[in-house]
């Protein structure tokens, strides 16, 4: 299968950000997607050849449709006062150009654009151009612009409207196998979110094309196996080391949560989904497992950065998460039957098994929160100008089979500020099972479709066979995508 | 005509008394023997590779001299056309030996002949669809 990486050449945040303001469309248009993707099909008008009786035109129905100008151009496809789009920004972008795409489904475009580019009302370049199809890059760099305005000037085809779907500020573009190299994506999940591990992609550009790239923090990479996605990636640092060679590393959703800072509160019985959403929201959407709908958390998360927050939730709640195979997060709770098999003709030769030591008791801490100043030698904290009283109990769950030889080791959970008096008990039980699969098996397999928590059934390289969640995959990623994998076994 | 081309450039007057072609399929990191000892291809593409032994004894001193020079630049690659099947096959390929032999001296010329040279492929003339 063909392995590619699409690395999206935007500005980061500019689609968000972007206001669109135009008295050119027509009234059933919304200019405000025009940033974002959004596809029209071709819809039934009065225009020459736009009612084709074959049943692939729609009727005008609430479609999404970004643009279409009021007005008509002549017989020439000519604008006697060409629409006009003006987009403006909050903060100030840097990009290699900008991307048009006009009507795909109905071959439509425009075929004479002028584009300026502000820093506030200074005019910082314009160019005129003419677009040859329905996608159309200008390829113009800008520094610091926080405003575009686009001119339509003209149609390929007399008397039509001029039809836009999307702006992109910058480009797409795809790596195969012949620009990359060394590709590696490691994908980890904590079955019980005592911790959020970030996922990285590191990847190797020898580029074919003289084009000179500028990657900006956060700007996206897709990793695909043929046609299916690996994950969506960020860009957290890019390094120059040739004329044609960039080295790249990314890190996934939680990465980048990681580097936003989320305010201390306390929370009452508060929706632990909403309250995920509020954390990765604006960035990312969150796919919630449906078990954790009515679920709520009581108790602090103080101040820590967005990715510390969605970890104290998960944890409270028994959630793990992943964004493996998608662009935002997934939410769930691991699976624990129904294994899927990796059959002995995708595991290659090799592997082993870890076992832990066995741990004696898993001791987790309970907090309580309280309004109030308390008496003396309470804890007291503030949050949001607000004075609680703090306290602590513990909740331990002991291993009933350890022996007089087994050494005491004693897991603890302390800053786990979301366990309440309510919930404890079950975290605790949670985390003594979880240490209670003592064995990890590590092996290399050929991947298909396998994904970080997943429930497998495989066989050692002993042939004896082991059930469990898959915890980590390695990806190598090449025209064959092999994972270095390691699977969390069920049982001890 | 000349058998060869390299960075676009003919050699009329030499003669290739021995070509040798060979390919090589290579295969990537994920590639392995798994446990039911099928083994898993990653194949990365065909490189085809060129070894040529060369006549040189209708070239003048010059244009032997000249041939060795871009033969042994310190370049990364060359461009050559070398024969493939009934057509021919431009790829781009670099060289990291060769050698020859000093036939006479004579006159204050330096007569060289059995000029010899591989040609390795930089990238895979052929990629898996």
């Amino acid at each position: 299968m063909r392995a590619k990486l699409i690395y999206k050449d935007i500005a980061p945040g500019a689609d968000v950000d972007a206001s669109v303001i135009t008295s050119d469309a027509q009234s059933f248009c919304s200019p405000a997607l025009l940033p974002f993707d959004t596809s029209v099909p071709p819809i039934i008008t009065l225009e020459p050849n736009m009612w084709l009786l074959d049943g692939s035109f729609k009727l005008l129905r609430n479609q999404d449709i970004p643009f279409w100008s009021k007005q008509m151009s002549d017989e020439n496809g000519v604008f006697s006062t060409p629409p006009v789009i003006e987009i403006e920004f909050d903060e100030q972008y840097t990009t290699f150009g900008i991307y048009l795409r006009f009507s795909p489904e109905t071959g439509d475009y425009c075929t004479s654009v002028t584009i300026k580019w502000y820093q506030d009302a200074t005019l910082l370049d314009s160019k005129n151009l003419t677009p040859t199809s329905v996608s159309y890059f200008c390829a113009n760099k800008v520094t610091a612009f926080n405003k575009v305005v686009i001119f339509l000037n003209a149609t390929n085809r007399p008397h039509r409207y001029a039809r836009v779907e999307n702006i992109i500020f910058g480009i797409i573009r795809e790596f195969g196998a012949d620009e990359f190299r060394s590709v590696t994506i490691l994908q980890e999940l904590d079955l019980i979110s005592s911790e959020l591990p970030i996922s990285t992609l590191n990847w190797l550009l020898v580029s074919k094309s003289d084009i000179e790239y500028i990657f900006q923090l956060k700007q996206p990479v897709e990793a695909y196996s043929g046609s299916n996605l690996i994950g969506v990636f960020y860009i957290s640092e890019a390094k120059r080391t040739g004329p044609n060679t960039y080295e790249i590393t990314c890190e996934d959703a939680l990465g980048v949560l990681d580097g936003y800072f989320f305010p201390a509160a306390i929370y009452s019985e508060y929706n632990a989904a909403q309250l995920l959403q509020d954390i990765a929201s604006p960035d990312f959407d969150v796919e919630i497992d449906s078990v954790f709908e009515d679920v709520t958390v009581t108790g602090l998360i103080p101040d820590c950065t967005k990715r510390e927050a969605f970890q104290q939730v998960l944890f409270a709640i028994g959630a793990a998460c992943t964004t493996a195979g998608r662009a935002g997060i997934k939410v769930f709770a691991p699976p624990a039957e129904n294994p899927a098999e990796i059959p002995d003709c995708r595991i290659y030769v090799g592997g082993s098994m870890e076992t832990e030591p066995i741990v004696t008791a898993v001791r987790v801490t309970a907090h309580t929160y309280t309004p109030g100043t308390g008496s003396a030698g309470d804890e007291v904290i503030e949050v949001g100008g607000q004075k609680y009283v703090h306290k602590t109990f513990v909740v331990t769950v002991t291993n009933p089979n350890v022996t007089a030889t087994d050494k005491q080791n004693v897991i603890t959970v302390e800053t786990a500020t979301l366990v309440n008096p309510n919930n404890a008990n079950e975290v605790a039980q949670r985390v003594y099972d979880y240490f209670m699969r003592r064995h990890t098996l590590n092996e290399r397999i050929v991947v298909n479709g396998e994904q970080p928590g997943d429930y497998v059934i495989t066989s050692t390289p002993w042939d004896t066979i082991v059930e469990g969640n898959i915890i980590s995959m390695l990806t190598i990623l090449s025209n064959t995508t092999a994972s270095d994998i390691r699977i969390k076994a069920k049982g001890d | 005509m000349s058998v060869f081309k390299i960075d676009r450039v003919e050699y009329p007057s030499v003669y290739v008394t021995k070509l040798t072609r060979s390919f090589n399929i290579l295969d990537g990191e994920n590639a392995g023997r798994v446990k039911i000892g099928d083994m898993v291809r990653d194949v990365i593409g065909t490189y085809y590779n060129y070894s040529m032994e060369l006549d040189t004894s209708e070239a003048s001193l010059a244009e032997y001299d000249a041939l060795y020079e871009v033969l042994s630049s310190p370049d990364d690659y060359h461009t050559v056309v070398v024969p493939y099947g009934q057509t021919t096959l431009e790829f781009k390929a670099y060289i990291t030996n060769g050698d020859d032999e000093l036939l006479s001296m004579e006159n204050k010329r330096n007569l060289w002949g059995k000029l010899k040279v591989n040609f390795i492929a930089m990238q895979p003339q052929r990629r898996p669809s």
